[in-house]
């Protein structure tokens, strides 16, 4: 009995206990860095505001919501490319000569939504990442789109008669160029 | 004064995501349609995915590029440790994907540029004594837009030896008998020292400044009778520092499963280092033998010996005491030269450390049990665990007691801080050795 009251010091604790704060953890210097969820959820909003405006208030929108959530949740599983080819189909049933902001809205949200998809599906939601991380893939993005939007504002404004006749060799010119970038390395790593 | 660095190159590992075939099947679906149709929209969207994707697809990073890694740590300040880290990508590399381990604890994965990752500063607080992991880093890199990204590669780590905090004690303990014929100490044989012996007639070999005149003119009972003044002979102490280090624990008593580094707190071997450092100095300085023991190591035995490089090398060999994986029983006890004063630093968690106790004692050696326990801290305990660390304690607070039966004489180094160590040493000191 006397042994265990000298362990206990006479109360319901050990003697000698006392309570210390954790200690001190390491610590990197990130500077301007956020959760890379964010990066998610702004996907989510881009996708979101693209779909308003290529979808309006048709039922698909609610396939492009759901589309939305499972691509910021799991970006991964391709979600966000079968959301990109929902809102990019939407499209053939619009008015092909008309130029409205909704069109350059989703055009323009298409493709940004499809960089982010790119950075969220291939870093981790749980890590911080520096805000600058974003600055090539937005400056990639920048460029390409001043020149598409340009291509659309020549096709549909400048010479709009000719916006059909034109998007055939446009559309054409890219895919044979996206075909030599992809095969001309191969080709050439062999 | 710089400190250690770690760095290596690690040839990156590049796997195709599903990004490239998916784009391209999205701009090719896209832009037939949109020809098919004759609606510019899914063209120009179609055409924005291309475009992005050739153009990301023509950054890619060279196959045989290489990610160098690099850890450097700088001198301490403030009682930190700052740690450059440096991650120099090859070309093309868009987003870089570090994980590190700071003190062994995992921190949050970190998403670079390259151009950031080129120096990134970080710190860790100094924790412990001991050999210990600053840091380790395992990166992987995505190429541009993410069409490809390379396997994480093996980590690098950045480790170092932190010396153990400690003032030298000038009060200290002897052993019961002297040994050697020159010292600080002074011994109970007739020799060349200090301190007053006795009276005797001269006799052949004694030397002749040795004559006490005064003695001679009031004592001498015949004539021509000289008296001699004899001094105690000055003598040395063979110390032996034991260290018990197969075992470290915290005083987080729920972190003992684990042993983090962040997370247990004040350890046991950090009390064994910062005491046998102190003891080891505070006898050097007087000018005695010492030497050293590791339980963990049977190997790591350095012989009894004095002076200033000898310090050094004692010192050494007590922060460089870490547990060698399971705790090991040996079966023979550490050689120990006679007369020597045995100081075991110690957990007494199992019988080990009390059995070696009492085999020193029963050989006649001075032993003191030197407590490395921090005091403990309960929180997060369930109550069977709780239960089972009173039971602990218990069997340590019997083999302690048991250990003192035999002769062994005990000192919590915890107990009262600074002040009350030096009365319990002050205490010892006076005592004489038990027979």
């Amino acid at each position: 009995m006397n042994r265990w009251r000298e362990l206990l010091g006479g109360r319901g604790r050990l003697r000698g206990e006392r309570v210390r704060t954790v200690a001190a953890r390491g610590t990197v210097e990130l500077g301007a860095a956020v959760p890379a969820a964010l990066v998610n959820v702004l996907w989510a909003l881009v996708a979101a505001v693209t779909a308003f405006a290529a979808l309006g208030g048709s039922a698909w929108l609610i396939v492009a919501l759901i589309l939305v959530v499972l691509g910021a949740w799991l970006p991964r599983m391709l979600f966000p490319w079968l959301f990109l080819a929902l809102i990019g189909l939407s499209m053939l049933w619009g008015d092909p000569r008309e130029y409205t902001p909704a069109l350059l809205i989703t055009v323009a949200g298409a493709h940004l939504a499809w960089v982010l998809a790119g950075v969220t599906s291939s870093i981790p939601a749980a890590a911080r990442i520096r805000l600058r991380a974003l600055g090539r893939p937005l400056l990639r993005f920048a460029l390409v789109q001043a020149g598409v939007q340009a291509a659309a504002l020549l096709v549909l404004v400048v010479v709009p008669h000719s916006a059909v006749r034109v998007a055939g060799p446009i559309g054409a010119a890219a895919l044979i160029g996206l075909a030599v970038a992809l095969v001309i390395p191969l080709t050439r790593r062999r | 004064m710089t400190g250690p660095t770690a760095s290596a190159g690690r040839r990156a590992l590049w796997r195709v995501s599903a990004t490239p075939a998916a784009s391209a099947l999205l701009a090719v679906v896209l832009i037939g349609a949109g020809m098919l149709a004759r609606r510019p929209g899914p063209v120009l969207v179609g055409v924005a995915v291309a475009v992005g994707l050739a153009w990301a697809w023509a950054l890619r990073p060279p196959r045989d590029g290489e990610v160098v890694l690099g850890l450097d740590a700088g001198p301490a300040e403030g009682g930190r440790i700052p740690i450059t880290i440096a991650i120099d990508a090859p070309p093309g590399v868009d987003l870089v994907h570090a994980r590190l381990d700071l003190l062994g604890a995992p921190y949050p994965d970190v998403v670079l540029d390259p151009a950031t990752a080129r120096r990134l500063a970080a710190s860790v607080p100094i924790l412990h004594s001991g050999p210990q992991e600053l840091a380790s880093i395992a990166v992987r890199t995505v190429a541009a837009d993410g069409v490809e990204s390379s396997l994480p590669a093996d980590p690098i780590r950045l480790r170092r030896t932190i010396a153990p905090r400690f003032e030298a004690i000038d009060v200290l303990p002897l052993p019961g008998r002297l040994t050697g014929l020159a010292g600080a100490h002074p011994s109970a044989r007739p020799g060349d020292g200090g301190e007053f012996h006795d009276i005797r007639p001269f006799a052949p070999g004694d030397r002749l400044r040795r004559i006490d005149w005064k003695a001679t003119a009031r004592l001498a009972t015949g004539r021509g009778e000289l008296l001699v003044r004899r001094t105690n002979s000055t003598a040395d102490a063979t110390i032996l520092i034991v260290l018990d280090s197969r075992d470290d624990v915290g005083e987080r008593v729920a972190d003992w499963g684990r042993g983090s580094a962040t997370g247990k707190g004040l350890s046991s071997l950090d009390v064994a280092r910062s005491a046998a450092s102190a003891v080891a100095v505070g006898y050097l300085r007087a000018g005695d033998r010492v030497g050293f023991h590791d339980l963990a190591r049977p190997h790591r035995v350095v012989a009894p010996m004095a002076g200033s490089r000898h310090r050094e090398r004692i010192l050494r060999a007590v922060e460089q005491s870490v547990p060698a994986g399971r705790a090991t029983t040996p079966r023979r006890p550490p050689l120990v030269p006679s007369g020597t004063m045995i100081w075991l630093f110690s957990t007494f968690l199992d019988d080990h450390a009390a059995r070696l106790a009492l085999l020193w004692r029963a050989s006649g050696h001075r032993v003191l049990l030197v407590d490395t326990m921090p005091a403990p801290v309960l929180a997060g305990l369930t109550r069977p665990q709780r239960v089972a660390h009173r039971i602990v304690l218990m069997e340590r607070a019997d083999r302690m007691r048991e250990a003192e039966a035999a002769g062994a004489e005990p000192l919590d180094w915890n107990a009262g801080g600074a002040a009350g160590r030096r009365a319990a040493l002050t205490a010892l000191a006076r005592a004489r050795s038990p027979r």
